[in-house]
């Protein structure tokens, strides 16, 4: 897992250093804040998020095990703060980043190749968000962060298999979501790919 | 295997990875299956996007330079204890569970035990002096059943009825009672007849009891003992005439 910390980082933190604990922070603030604003597309949501995080790792360092990185359970607790941020709030800000997305264009693309690529990330944006947590978690862990299978189970506390089928059907979720044209094979011809909806 | 299940688990091993020696098979029906292929490579195409999206929510974005304060300030802050109403709650709930687990429990072992809960009271026995469980079959105290098989009648069969009925001879006291009209019930329907064949066995008796407890005259009964004893005061209910075969007009 990315996120390397220096040996006797925990075990200085559990001393009640405070400049350890930032160190700490600097450290795992990065992948823990990617996946706060992964799910709650909200840059302010996610910081607060982040930092209620840190703040619980700190009231229980005493528990942490300094042998083993704290990486899984900081993304675990993060998830969870997530979404009972998300749940208690009910509706999800207007994503900042796909706004500045769609400023930020390819000239070099062709105008329909753009129309046709924003369209299948917009159907995928709104898939992932309309994902169950347990589904979206899994892929977020890795799709976004590339953790392998074991890593991702273990943050989500489930066996390999399971992750594995939360990804399958994920994706077959995301797959129904896509415009109809974009759902069919790559073989199928032309003249059935540009039928008119 | 059909070409389908070999294009589920094509996508299952590349989408995992897990493409290795034993995925020859597969290997070799996808060099030759166009659909196949096409499956595989949209579905690539699919996690390509995907990871495009996911990249897009994110983007370079990192926790602004204050972020190390805002931790900062709410470690100061004294920790949220939970709510007294929150814990009575968790409380309460984990106390249903346990008591919906217990009387589920229960009920099983009832079952699996075959325990019948009969309440049966016999003439003569109000509520105050009911039987215990160990006093006999049912609650039932055994002198209580030897009394019942003495007055219990046996139903008098259609021959001996036609006979009586023309002689004109009085019915025995014992035939007025309800257990007589239940007999004469069951004539009528065959389903039950069975159960006054052998009045005289206590099981069958205790078989009438049980069914004595349906009060005789919510048993739609009117032309029983109950009539020939003089009684008088209840009206016959008049029969509902069927409704015309041609429908409404």
């Amino acid at each position: 897992m990315e996120g390397r910390q220096p040996d006797d980082l925990v075990e200085r933190m559990q001393g009640s250093d405070l400049d350890a604990f930032e160190e700490f922070f600097n450290t795992y603030k990065r992948p823990v804040y990617a996946t706060a604003l992964a799910i709650t597309r909200d840059p302010f949501l996610a910081e607060e998020v982040l930092q209620d995080c840190f703040v619980k790792a700190y009231r229980v360092r005493e528990r942490l095990d300094p042998a083993r990185s704290p990486l899984p359970w900081l993304q675990r607790v993060a998830i969870n703060l997530c979404y009972s941020r998300i749940s208690r709030r009910k509706s999800l800000a207007e994503p900042i980043t796909s706004l500045i997305t769609n400023l930020v264009v390819d000239l070099a693309a062709r105008p329909d190749q753009i129309v046709e690529s924003r369209e299948v990330l917009d159907a995928l944006q709104r898939g992932i968000d309309a994902l169950p947590p347990k589904k979206q978690t899994a892929i977020i862990l890795y799709y976004l962060h590339g953790y392998s299978l074991a890593e991702s189970a273990e943050i989500a506390e489930c066996n390999v298999g399971t992750m594995k089928s939360r990804l399958h059907y994920a994706l077959k979720a995301l797959r129904v979501r896509l415009p109809v044209e974009r759902r069919l094979p790559v073989g199928t011809p032309a003249a059935v790919r540009a039928t008119p909806r | 295997m059909t070409c389908r299940r070999i294009c589920r688990e094509l996508l299952w091993l590349t989408r995992f990875g897990e493409i290795g020696q034993d995925s020859a098979p597969h290997l070799d029906h996808l060099a030759g299956c166009h659909a196949c292929r096409d499956e595989i490579g949209f579905d690539r195409a699919m996690v390509q996007q995907l990871r495009l999206a996911l990249a897009e929510r994110v983007g370079d974005a990192a926790p602004s330079p204050a972020a190390w304060d805002g931790v900062l300030d709410r470690m100061r802050r004294p920790e949220p204890r939970p709510s007294r109403v929150r814990a009575w709650t968790v409380r309460l709930a984990a106390g249903l569970r346990a008591g919906t687990a217990m009387a589920g429990a229960s009920l099983a072992l009832i079952l699996a035990l075959n325990l019948e809960v009969v309440s049966i009271v016999p003439p003569g026995l109000n509520d105050a002096d009911q039987p215990t469980a160990a006093s006999g079959r049912d609650g039932v105290p055994p002198d209580a059943i030897q009394e019942w098989i003495e007055v219990a009648p046996v139903v008098p069969a259609p021959a001996e009825e036609e006979a009586r009925a023309s002689t004109g001879a009085p019915m025995h006291p014992a035939e007025q009672l309800p257990i007589a009209r239940f007999g004469r019930q069951a004539e009528a329907n065959p389903v039950e007849a069975d159960t006054t064949d052998a009045v005289d066995a206590p099981t069958d008796v205790l078989r009438v009891l049980s069914v004595r407890l349906v009060p005789a005259d919510r048993a739609g009964m009117t032309d029983g003992a109950g009539d020939q004893a003089g009684d008088t005061d209840t009206e016959e209910p008049k029969p509902v005439p069927d409704p015309p075969l041609d429908g409404p007009s």
